[in-house]
Formats: structure tokens, C-alpha cells, sequence
């Protein structure tokens, strides 16, 4: 059996393309970077807003039990165990899909071109 | 945390690494059915405005200039990468968390059986297959995680459609039996993560099937997979080029897009390295990006292709696009034929016969 060490076997340059310097598609940079952050802003509200659907149900399931049961729970691990039933899974999906399609929307309309602009 | 399975997937190692990936799948979504319409759209009028109605037949330089006084396509270009660029990150970042004992159970199953796994401790990965192919980091050969990362990180790519590895399903199915009936030894080539080489044993139980590819980690991984599902497969680290294999010695061989992640010069090797391992009647079913000249596509596409090749690392698949591959099939004296057609219709589908 051939054993590999993940940091030993790293070749060097490993990840460039996701760890490196990026690539710009924007005249102005910032803009390139402003897009990234509200990409990852959104991902990190749909990650609190997914957290807290997913608390509700752990915690509607928990009032359920008796008093001895809940005082043995553990939150934490309920949470990172839960599996959603179907449709639970359907809400998290439209809500992502709403959601994405409310924050970015406006980036599909149709819009004239800026042929003035100096481009490559 | 190691949080189990979904069926076939494994799951990310914390809800958090979840959520934010099915963001990122759906916010893929997005960018294929609502960004690349307007794009296409917006891009196909400029260009017919500005080059006139010869301009899908343009430089492809003019186009890009045109195509690029767009707004959709600058904000499309842009979240292209930037979703392909958190997927990896984060998927990569969760498994992780658990690489210690993700690495022993790869171990471990060597171990257990029922699959085995073929590894020359001398064998050298090709420079060319050393690229970040669609950003992945280290690739498909250098990274130990690359296994499990590939398989989450294509959750994304399908958009939870293949969760299951129903696309493998349909590929396998599609399989071409030789005329006589016979397939006792089947290969899967370029089998990265194994998909289809355990549904191959499923749906020829007696047959001896192998799957080969050039990354360590996608056949450790494959192998591992196989040993948890009690597959008896075999899988082998090696070259479609040069397989090590016996000649005349499959009755068939599959492959789903691999040779557009070849260089043209390892295709014109890997053609006929396959004609010599397969048994006269032998067939060779393949699933792969289409062949056409760049000129004949709408200037969007053009735009596309190019875009893909140079922003989500895919070196070779604008030349294979463009290669003479029927031609190559022919004159390596395989018979070639249409396959079944699937439900990605982006994808050719053929059937290789080595004559009998």
C-alpha cells in the first residue's frame, strides 16, 4: 500500500489557482473584488439563515422529550447530526434559491454596451 | 467531525461547510440558467451589431473585444470563477478537518479487500497531468485529499443531479456489448473516482473489471469506496496511453469525458493503445465533449469555450474540440459507429468496434 503524506507530498504551487493572485475580469480590479465579497457575504448569511432552519426543527423535535431527555441533550451534536426530512430539504432549497436570486438578480438584466470602455 | 454518509456522498465535516456549498451549488444554478442566457443573448446582439452578420465567424479576439463591452459578461465571467474558486476552497477545507483518519481509512481498506488496488511504486505522473484541471487543487494527481474533494466538489458541478452518481448510472448503462455476447473483462478508462467501474461490476457480476487513471488519490479513494460497498473491482494507477495491459485482453472498454483532458499528441497514443488491449470484436463505448471547428459555433460559444479553457484550467479541451478525433479513430482501423444518446446532449456519444 503506497502512504502519502498530505504535506510531505505537496508539490510546490499546490492550490495556485484558487490560492493565488486570481484573475480580474473587470477594468477595475475592485470591482472584481467587490463581487467576491458580496459572493461570500451571501454565503455567509445563507450559512447563519440554513443554521437556524435546521435549529428550529432540532429544537421543536427536543420539546418533545421528556425532562430528563433534555436536559441530556446535546444541542451542538444534534445540530451537526441532523438529517432534514424531504421537506425540510425542499424549504432549504427554495429559500437558497430566493435568496440567490434576490441579491443577484439584477446582474442578468439586459444592459446596454459601454463600447467607450477600454477593453481586452 | 466525521459525519457519515448521504447515500453514496459523503457528507462535508460540519453543517457550516454544508450550507455554504449548497449555497455555492445554487448560486451555480443561477449562473447557467438565468447569467448565461442574458449573456449569450446580450453577447449574440453585439456581436451581430458591432461585426456585422458574418461576426460568429470573427477573430475570436474581435469577439472578445465586443462581447466584453457587456456588462452580463463581464459579472458573468466573474462569478464563473469566483464560485469554482469557493467550491474547491471550502470543500477542500472541510475534508480537511478530518485528514488524518480520511488518510487511514484509505489504508485500511487495503487491508479489508474485497477490491484491490495496483500501484508501481516507480510509476512517474506525466507533467501534463499535473494541471489544476477546473481549479482543483493539486489537481487530480497531487493531492492526498483529491479523492474525497473531487467527489463533493462535483456535487457542485452536477448540481446535486448525479448526488447518487445517477449520470454514471446512465453512462454505464450505455455500455456496447460486444456482438458475441461476451464480457468477461471490462476497463474503465480515466476512472477517476471509480463511479462507474463498481456500477460496471453491478451490471456484469461475473466480469472482471478494472479501472485505470493517472491520479493516486482518485484510485486510493475509489478503491476504498469499493472495499465499503463489498465491490470486488480492481483499480490501477497508469497511463491510457500505456496501460501496461496485455494485448487482445478486454472484451470492452469505457470511457466518460477523459480525452478532452488530454494533450491531441497523448490522444493519438491512447486511440491506439486501445485498439491493441481490446480482443478483436472488442468494443470501446465513449462519452466525450463533441468535435467540431471553432468557426462553426454562434461567437458566444466561441467565447465560452475560450473563457472555460483559460479561466477554469482546461488546457486541452479547445484543441480537443477542435481535433480530428472521428478521423484518428478510423485510421487507428477501429469501426465507428453512433452510440446511445444521453441526457446531456452537449456530449457525443460512440461505439468503437475492433474488428472481428
Amino acid at each position: 500500500m503506497v502512504a502519502m503524506n498530505s504535506k510531505d507530498a505537496l508539490p510546490e504551487g499546490f492550490g495556485h489557482e484558487i490560492y493565488g493572485p486570481g484573475k480580474q475580469f473587470f477594468d477595475n480590479a475592485v470591482l472584481d473584488n467587490i463581487m467576491d465579497a458580496m459572493l461570500e457575504l451571501t454565503a455567509a448569511l445563507w450559512t447563519v439563515q440554513d443554521r437556524n432552519l435546521v435549529l428550529e426543527q432540532v429544537l421543536q423535535e427536543a420539546l418533545q422529550q421528556d425532562a430528563q431527555a433534555r436536559a441530556d441533550f446535546d444541542l451542538q451534536a444534534r445540530i451537526e447530526d441532523f438529517r432534514p426530512d424531504e421537506a425540510l430539504q425542499a424549504r432549504r432549497l427554495a429559500a437558497r434559491e430566493e435568496l440567490v436570486k434576490t441579491v443577484f438578480g439584477g446582474f442578468a438584466r439586459k444592459s446596454e454596451p459601454q463600447l467607450k470602455t477600454n477593453d481586452r | 467531525m466525521n459525519r457519515g454518509q448521504e447515500g453514496l456522498l459523503p457528507r462535508t465535516t460540519t453543517l457550516a461547510d454544508e450550507s455554504y456549498l449548497d449555497f455555492v451549488e445554487s448560486f451555480r444554478r443561477f449562473n447557467f440558467s438565468t447569467m448565461y442566457p442574458s449573456f449569450f443573448e446580450a453577447g449574440s446582439e453585439v456581436v451581430s451589431r458591432e461585426l456585422g452578420p458574418e461576426g460568429d465567424r470573427a477573430p475570436l479576439e474581435d469577439i472578445q473585444r465586443v462581447i466584453n463591452t457587456v456588462p452580463v459578461a463581464r459579472s458573468w465571467q466573474r462569478m464563473m470563477r469566483s464560485h469554482q474558486e469557493m467550491m474547491w476552497r471550502r470543500t477542500r477545507a472541510s475534508f480537511e478537518r478530518d485528514e488524518a483518519d480520511h488518510l487511514k481509512s484509505l489504508d485500511d481498506a487495503a487491508a479489508r479487500g474485497p477490491a484491490t488496488l495496483h500501484v508501481d511504486p516507480d510509476f512517474v505522473v506525466p507533467e501534463y497531468a499535473r494541471r489544476e484541471i477546473h481549479l482543483q487543487p493539486g489537481g487530480y494527481t497531487d493531492d492526498p485529499l483529491g479523492g474525497i474533494v473531487f467527489h463533493y466538489g462535483t456535487k457542485c458541478f452536477y448540481q446535486g443531479y448525479n448526488d447518487q452518481d445517477q449520470h454514471h448510472q446512465e453512462f454505464t448503462d450505455a455500455l456496447k456489448v460486444p456482438a458475441d455476447g461476451i464480457c468477461a473483462r471490462i476497463l474503465d478508462v480515466g476512472c477517476s473516482i471509480g463511479q462507474c467501474t463498481r456500477q460496471l461490476k453491478t451490471r456484469f457480476p461475473d466480469a472482471e473489471v478494472w479501472g485505470l487513471d493517472v491520479g493516486l488519490p482518485l484510485v486510493r479513494y475509489a478503491h476504498k469506496i469499493a472495499c465499503d460497498q463489498d465491490v470486488a473491482v480492481h483499480y490501477k494507477q497508469g497511463l491510457a496511453e500505456a496501460t501496461g495491459f496485455e494485448d487482445d485482453s478486454f472484451d470492452a472498454v469505457l470511457s466518460y469525458i477523459l480525452f478532452h483532458e488530454l494533450p491531441v499528441e497523448i490522444i493519438e497514443q491512447v486511440i491506439p493503445e486501445m485498439f491493441r488491449i481490446l480482443r478483436p470484436g472488442g468494443t470501446f463505448t465513449i462519452f466525450e465533449f463533441p468535435n467540431m471547428p471553432s468557426d462553426n459555433l454562434p461567437a458566444a460559444q466561441r467565447f465560452l469555450i475560450d473563457y472555460d479553457s483559460r479561466n477554469n484550467c482546461e488546457p486541452y479541451s479547445q484543441a480537443f474540440v477542435e481535433f480530428d478525433f472521428h478521423g484518428l479513430i478510423e485510421r487507428s482501423g477501429f469501426q465507428l459507429e453512433p452510440g446511445q444518446p444521453c441526457s446531456n446532449d452537449f456530449l457525443q456519444s460512440l461505439v468503437l468496434t475492433k474488428p472481428a
